[in-house]
């Protein structure tokens, strides 16, 4: 059947259904009489059945079967049928922002026990901490931990290293009870306190115990200086130089260990910004730079 | 759609109606479901026989339709097209669900078979003088035909639109709110089901 049978049968149908009888149609369509005779008598047929009908009984069980079904079914009221009949963008929007939460509270988490930093990482990406051409800080580099090990000499970064481990130093207290008092922000653990000679010692900054008591933090200093072998917050307490290891000592110019303030900038123990204030440029240690604190409100 | 005054007014106000009634049968009201339950059970009923050909089977799937209707009147929301419109999604799902789960709707019976065409050609076929396939004794016609498969074997949308028209008695205009189209679609896609039925029917 070509296209003009079909729009002939169509505009007959319609007809049909406004009253008009088969044979008026097909006046109309002189042409395609043949083929439109039978296929609307057929409708007509068809349009002329009786239709079926449902049992009565069948009926009222089903009358009573939806009434029961409103009895049982559950009843919608009240906030929580505020919360279902809420436009489906409030839905979406709830469930977004309460992902995202989840999300960067389990970033920050992870930053803060020493694991991966996705969101310093999504940042990178995204290059809100591009490269530029400051190598040592500001808003160019990529992140306060990668300018620290960058710029520090390798003997601080291997104390920054230790200091990573914050599990370890957190779970000192007696660390923390003697170490109480520093200018260090970013890091509990390596908090340093008033007995400690060198408040930026690393990590071991209890003087009254040795790297065995706490492993974590003296292994900083071992890391850190070199010099401080012993284990001890010695370095400090003994008249060496206080800023063995991370030149953190606002007073003195470590030449010897230029760059380890740094590494503890890195790591973020001092997050207080006790870096070398004479600004040695190998060392990194203007106190001034932002790495300090953005190392240690990584890991923290 | 509406062009005459008289019919946008009686569009409205059955909508208006319709949009009061929806709202009491959200919050429960037996009498709002009575109402929706007696309006259009009958269309649902016939729908459906349309569908499966079995009467018991038509009236358990009905029966569904309101109970499934019940539970979903909250997510439901009434935009001004008939309530009917929802409620034949409701069956053509269950139908759906039905033809998926049994093999039944494979088997036809020689008593369906020969009591379709009886109803669909109805006893103004049977008087008339044979004049070509399509016109002679219905009874013959049930001989060579599987009516039921025929109008299975029609793509979706025009096999809706038969059933619509020739089991419902709906008119172009009620089809269309339905299943969404203007009347002159429908027109056409009548004329399409019936040119298809007629091939498969021969």
């Amino acid at each position: 059947m070509n296209r003009a049978v079909s729009k002939a049968l169509a505009d007959c149908i319609a007809e049909m259904e406004r009253g008009a009888p088969v044979e008026e149609c097909l006046k109309r369509h002189p042409s395609h009489v043949g083929e439109l005779r039978p296929r609307l008598e057929a409708w007509q047929a068809m349009a002329a059945g009786e239709p079926v009908q449902p049992s009565t009984a069948a009926f009222e069980r089903g009358r009573r079967a939806m009434l029961n079904g409103l009895e049982s079914a559950p009843v919608r009221s009240g906030p929580l049928a505020a919360a279902r009949l809420a436009p489906a963008w409030a839905t979406v929007a709830a469930a977004v922002a309460a992902f995202l939460i989840l999300i960067s509270g389990a970033a920050g988490a992870s930053a803060a026990l020493g694991g991966p930093d996705p969101a310093g990482d999504v940042l990178s990406a995204v290059g809100v901490s591009s490269d530029s051409d400051a190598p040592h800080g500001g808003i160019g580099e990529s992140s306060a931990s990668d300018r620290g090990r960058d710029c520090a000499n390798p003997n601080a970064f291997e104390g920054s290293g230790n200091s990573l481990d914050k599990a370890q130093n957190a779970e000192d207290a007696h660390q923390k009870q003697s170490c109480s008092k520093g200018a260090d922000e970013g890091a509990t653990a390596n908090q340093a306190g008033e007995g400690c000679a060198d408040a930026n010692n690393g990590h071991g900054n209890d003087p009254n115990h040795d790297d065995t008591d706490n492993p974590g933090q003296g292994e900083g200093n071992h890391g850190a200086t070199g010099e401080s072998a012993s284990g001890d917050c010695a370095a400090g307490q003994q008249g060496e130089d206080a800023n063995n290891g991370h030149g953190n000592d606002a007073g003195h110019d470590d030449a010897s260990n230029p760059g380890q303030g740094q590494g503890n900038n890195g790591t973020g123990s001092n997050a207080g910004g006790n870096g070398n204030p004479n600004g040695d440029p190998t060392g990194n240690a203007n106190p001034n730079e932002p790495q300090g604190q953005d190392g240690g409100l990584n890991k923290n | 759609m509406h062009n005459d005054p008289a019919v946008s007014l009686t569009f409205t106000v059955a909508s208006d109606y319709e949009a009061e009634l929806v709202a009491r049968a959200k919050e429960r009201s037996s009498k709002a479901w009575d109402e929706i339950y007696a309006r259009h059970y009958v269309q649902i009923y016939r729908y459906i026989h349309a569908r499966v050909f079995d009467p018991h089977v038509a009236e358990d799937l009905a029966s569904s339709v309101f109970l499934g209707a019940v539970k979903g009147i909250g997510a439901y929301q009434y935009r001004g097209q008939p309530l009917l419109a929802w409620l034949y999604r409701i069956a053509q799902n269950n139908v759906s669900s039905y033809h998926r789960t049994t093999l039944r709707h494979r088997v036809v019976a020689l008593s369906t078979i020969t009591e379709l065409p009886a109803r669909l050609f109805g006893q103004t076929a049977r008087r008339r003088e044979p004049e070509g396939p399509l016109e002679a004794d219905p009874g013959a016609v049930a001989e060579r035909m599987d009516l039921r498969e025929a109008l299975a074997e029609l793509p979706q949308a025009q096999r809706e639109v038969l059933i619509l028209k020739f089991f419902l008695g709906m008119d172009a205009k009620e089809i269309g709110a339905i299943v969404r189209k203007e009347p002159a679609a429908v027109y056409s896609l009548q004329a399409r089901a019936l040119n298809s039925l007629r091939r498969r029917l021969r």
